[in-house]
């Protein structure tokens, strides 16, 4: 069976449409505990893994773009976890930067205006609507410089979803009614080949997680288990480095072959020059 | 054991690579398959028009006829045959459009062996189930 990403922006009424169309289609629905395990297996407390992944760095303190990357890392190793079963549906935030030719992924996207969104949040969180327009505002220039950091994404654009759903336009039986229809059409039937690229991506976010903490830009493309892994090093940490990927990767479940492109890492080299 | 699981069935391959089309003779004759194999796809949608195969396995890219035209062929002559597409240059859209257009499987070169045998043992089961339940 197929799998439903459901990306909505804040205070869309996304989490309502996601967990009834989950319903409707017999489908396990996976939103807040990719954050858990993200946090578990990070070693990142929870709170700061909700705060890395939905709110905008400060401009005194917070998170470092590198503690940043390893929240995220995780956080893709987390919600892959999941998407390489069937019959699942997904909300919640990267998970449609993740499925890259994977074919049997319908991918959603949920609007509303903003004065719409803006209404949902002074409902909810009692606030008034200065208040909340900026909110929102924020949440979306987070949202947005995520996508393009670190998936080189414009995720302001709609054409890379399936489905675009207007919660201003739409109600929310008609959205369920949409998604269930749309998933069932034989175009999004899971193949050998889409299974297989889902299973690859699986495996280097799983991989790269394990890596994060040793280069937060490093690279990993894992294809039927063969894994190949880039990283940025100069030097005398070199040899270090390579040993310590291959000790990490070797037993990882899934894995059968590491081949390691070890890059120098010009701006620690040019680092050393000057001292 | 899956040896000669489907004596006397008949599948048909195309691909404009020979090499490719003698492996999966060899390959699928292991399960007692009957493979006809083609490197021209005008030469086998000729034979797709005279003889109702079980199981179809094509490539997409081929120069002036392309395996989805080959797969709305087969699906046309006989809607009961399995169509598996294999293809050096998977794309999502092409793989989607493969699925709509009825077939059974979308599978990305290079695989094993093992593998296409299992996708054709998938594929004759499932048409065998469908026929069962009719």
């Amino acid at each position: 069976m197929s799998i439903v990403i459901v990306s909505s922006l804040s205070y869309a009424g996304g989490e309502e449409i996601a967990e009834k169309a989950a319903s409707r289609l017999g489908y396990k629905c996976i939103a807040g505990e990719v954050l858990e395990d993200a946090s578990r297996t990070s070693g990142i407390q929870p709170e700061k893994v909700r705060k890395a992944v939905f709110e905008a760095p400060g401009l005194l303190g917070g998170m470092s773009l590198a503690a940043r990357k390893r929240v995220i890392a995780h956080l893709q190793a987390a919600i892959c976890s999941y998407l390489v079963d069937d019959n699942v549906l997904y909300h919640g935030p990267l998970g449609h930067l993740l499925v890259k030719g994977v074919t049997h992924v319908l991918t959603v996207r949920i609007l509303a205006s903003k004065e719409d969104r803006a209404a949902r949040k002074m409902k909810e969180e009692g606030c008034d609507r200065r208040e909340a327009e900026k909110a929102i505002s924020r949440e979306d220039k987070h949202r947005l410089s995520i996508a393009r950091e670190l998936f080189k994404a414009d995720d302001d654009k709609t054409d890379p979803f399936n489905l675009v759903i207007d919660t201003s336009e739409t109600e929310t039986d008609a959205a369920v009614n949409a998604i269930a229809e749309t998933v069932s059409q034989d175009r999004y039937k899971p193949m050998t080949y889409s299974i297989q690229c889902m299973k690859d991506i699986e495996l280097s976010s799983r991989v790269r997680a394990s890596l994060i903490e040793l280069d937060p830009d490093i690279a990993v493309d894992a294809k039927k288990g063969d894994v190949r892994v880039r990283t940025k090093v100069s030097g005398r940490a070199k040899e270090k480095r390579l040993q310590e990927i291959r000790r990490r990767t070797e037993g990882l479940d899934g894995v059968s072959e590491v081949e390691i492109e070890a890059v120098a890492d010009l701006a620690d080299q040019l680092g050393r020059r000057r001292r | 054991m899956e040896e000669k699981k489907y004596e006397g069935l008949e599948v048909l391959v195309l691909d404009d690579e020979p090499i490719v089309g003698k492996s999966l003779k060899m390959a699928l004759g292991k399960l007692g398959l009957l493979v006809e194999v083609f490197v021209d796809p005008a030469l086998a949608m000729k034979r797709i028009d005279e003889k109702t195969f079980d199981v179809v396995v094509t490539d997409v890219v081929m120069g002036d006829i392309d395996g989805i035209q080959v797969l709305e062929r087969v699906m046309q002559r006989s809607p009961r045959t399995k169509v598996i597409i294999i293809t050096a240059f998977a794309m999502m859209e092409m793989a989607r459009k493969a699925m709509e257009r009825g077939a059974f499987d979308f599978i990305a070169k290079p695989f094993d062996a093992a593998e296409i045998r299992a996708i054709v043992s998938k594929a004759i089961d499932a048409q065998k189930e469908s026929e069962g339940n009719a």
